[in-house]
């Protein structure tokens, strides 16, 4: 890759790195700009779920809009753009995510504009994400965390970001109203930035997935992993990204649950720049005792709901992000292509779509199909099994691959 | 630990948002209402739609205006989602107690994958608990609390009926059961989804129900105790847009003297109108 990247690298002072030194264009491109792209979608999912349902369930038939859903699947898209390359395709899918975000508050009266806004914000998410997974600096510091941990660290930013807001809104998120119409301005306006500047300095710097040969990884393990993302992003979405609904499932109180995932999710951020930490995550003991404790959360959200439960969704929040931060990595690892990439993102994408449907639908199973009554715990425990067993899965591989470097 | 800019701005922005969340906490810390009694009571019933307008918009400023409105004192509310992202992971009821200064109850916990019923109240929520309903459609719950209104411990339920004619007489039977066991005096209010002639809806295919007139034997329903006719347009709650049935009631044990009801017909924060009583408590 060094060779490679010499020969692309540009000898130009680049603008990030006068601001923020040689960090600077890691910095924008690897934790700032994921964070706004992460925020946003986490703020246009809420919309855009909340929208088909209203549209269908919540008018109580079943209608054309339902096909919307289908947005989230765009990953698939990344199979015929490929083309164009992973790091122009961040750009243009994060320009167009930032337009999209600065529209979603002014059409926040008009379902279905905000329905197709909010919908197409997801969708432009879909092909962001395994773009920008897919994307290699020529030049990356080896004293800091690597690209897939330092995007995990930007999406712990963006549920802390997004919690923040929320919590100033005692759980709305007032920003994606018409009174959040001038944040909302402002939140475009710095990603709009961030991505003038990642592109103007990374341009030429980015190595594309013809310079690679085929990684570790297998296309079946890229599926099965895959699926394990579609459980995690199920639980954030649903539960981990929300104290509010951690307390009101529990039963317990909000303040604590808000507090407690806010420091899980922010420790997370933190502690990766911590070279033992990334050294733990790296060990396959060290993911087993991790996930051996998520599985006690799982079964405290699903069985027990203690009084405890808001400190130990806290805890399993930071072991979430940790199996996010081994899963990215593999996908890293496993070639850095956009074709692995798109794959992983699509199936995790699927599973969100059905785990988010299924999981919506047992509240009112009664009257839609009555055979999924009761069902939510189930599609929870289905969640955290596939994302602790792919994380376990994949561990021991990143480790064999840093011995093999 | 790393002292890269990396981790300087991990920590800054970790630090803003922390502070952030704080300052949002201390907004929603618990309710300081001014819990004067004040005769006569406003109580108030809002089916409040999961949180919906008719047109899809996020409702809650809405219902929040609907509520100063009505000046109610004590509000059952049907129809709260608190969890799902289906209502965008808006908890309805932490958001309404929290802009109207009020003590809120929410019942049951999501996990019993329910859309709940709640209960606001400008006096303190002194015990508050949930009775889960026989059902064959959807799950319904019957919420029962204490409200303290000065020295009076008044005891309000809120419910949400089933739409099925089996549905809803036989929670309407268990609701009844578990009233008439609480002490005077006592609150019924919620959405009954049934007419006080015992009709079903226009276009459902249903035996007529009693549970009108099985329930008067019982508490007097302050639409009619406060000199209204039985059913008249001006009493319709649904839909909100062109209403053509009144299917939310406010009933109040017979220690109770009714001052006046209302509905306000000028509410659009949902796919219901609510319902306004002023009574005497003993």
């Amino acid at each position: 890759m060094d060779g490679k990247g010499a020969s692309v690298m540009t000898v130009q002072t680049q603008l990030s790195q006068r601001v923020f030194g040689d960090e600077g264009p890691v910095l924008l491109r690897d934790l700032v700009q994921p964070m706004m792209m992460t925020l946003f979608f986490l703020e246009s999912l809420r919309v855009f779920i909340g929208q088909i349902y209203f549209q269908n369930l919540g008018a109580m038939a079943i209608g054309i809009s339902v096909l919307y859903v289908f947005l989230l699947l765009s990953p698939i898209a990344v199979f015929i753009l490929k083309r164009f390359g992973s790091f122009m395709l961040t750009i243009v899918t994060g320009m167009g995510i930032v337009a999209l975000r600065l529209a979603l508050p002014f059409v926040a009266g008009y379902a279905s504009l905000a329905l197709l806004v909010a919908g197409l914000l997801t969708a432009f998410y879909g092909v962001y994400l395994p773009s920008t997974m897919a994307i290699n600096p020529v030049d990356y510091p080896t004293s800091i965390p690597s690209r897939s941990e330092m995007t995990v660290a930007g999406f712990a930013l963006a549920l802390a970001c997004d919690i923040m807001f929320r919590a100033l809104g005692a759980t709305w998120d007032f920003t994606v109203g018409y009174s959040g119409i001038l944040v909302s301005a402002v939140l475009s306006a710095v990603a709009f930035i961030v991505l003038c500047i990642v592109y103007k300095d990374n341009k030429g710097a980015v190595l594309e997935d013809a310079q690679f040969s085929e990684g570790m990884g297998s296309r079946l393990m890229i599926v099965f992993l895959g699926a394990g993302f579609g459980g995690f992003m199920f639980l954030v979405t649903s539960f981990f990204a929300y104290p509010s609904s951690v307390a009101r499932w529990t039963g317990t109180d909000y303040e604590t649950s808000l507090v407690m995932i806010l420091i899980g999710t922010l420790l997370y951020a933190i502690v990766v720049h911590h070279p033992s930490f990334r050294c733990i995550m790296k060990r396959i003991d060290g993911v087993l005792v991790a996930n051996a404790f998520l599985a006690l959360a799982a079964a405290d959200l699903i069985l027990f709901h203690s009084p405890l439960a808001g400190i130990v969704a806290g805890l399993g929040s930071f072991v979430l992000l940790m199996d996010l931060g081994v899963l990215w990595s593999y996908l890293n690892r496993s070639g850095g292509r956009l074709s692995s990439s798109g794959i992983f993102h699509l199936i995790g994408m699927t599973f969100l779509l059905f785990f988010t449907l299924f999981f919506v639908l047992s509240f009112v199973a009664g009257q839609v199909l009555p055979a999924l009554e009761g069902f939510s715990p189930y599609i929870v425990v289905l969640a955290f099994s596939l994302l602790i067993l792919s994380s376990l899965l994949a561990s021991p591989r990143l480790l064999t691959q840093e011995a093999v470097e | 630990m790393s002292s890269t800019n990396t981790f300087r701005i991990t920590v800054f922005l970790s630090i803003i948002f922390l502070l952030g969340s704080m300052i949002g906490l201390v907004q929603t810390l618990p309710p300081t209402p001014d819990t004067t009694p004040t005769q006569p009571l406003a109580l108030m019933t809002y089916n409040i739609y999961q949180g919906y307008t008719p047109e899809g918009a996020i409702n809650l400023e809405a219902i929040r205006d609907t509520i100063v409105a009505g000046n109610a004192d004590i509000i059952g509310l049907q129809e709260c989602d608190t969890t799902r992202i289906s209502s965008m992971n808006i908890d309805t009821i932490l958001w309404l107690a929290n802009e109207l200064n009020m003590y809120s109850y929410y019942g049951p916990p999501s996990s019993e994958q329910i859309i709940g019923v709640a209960l606001l109240s400008k006096y303190p929520i002194a015990n508050a608990t949930y009775h889960l309903l026989s059902h064959e459609e959807l799950p319904r719950v019957l919420i029962e609390a204490t409200v303290e209104v000065g020295a009076t411990q008044l005891t309000v339920f809120v419910v949400h009926l089933g739409l099925s004619y089996v549905d809803r007489t036989t929670q309407a039977e268990e609701v009844m059961g578990i009233v008439n066991a609480a002490p005077f005096p006592k609150v019924l209010m919620g959405d009954f989804n049934t007419q006080p002639t015992g009709e079903p809806e226009p276009g459902v295919v249903s035996e007529n129900d009693t549970i009108y007139e099985d329930i008067s034997e019982h508490l007097n329903d302050t639409w009619t105790a406060a000199g209204n006719v039985l059913n008249p347009p001006e009493g319709f709650t649904w839909p909100s847009i062109g209403p053509y049935e009144r299917i939310d009631y406010i009933w109040v044990s017979p220690d109770i003297n009714v001052v006046s009801c209302w509905v306000i017909s000028s509410a659009l924060g949902s796919d219901h109108l609510p319902v306004v009583s002023t009574v005497e408590l003993p």
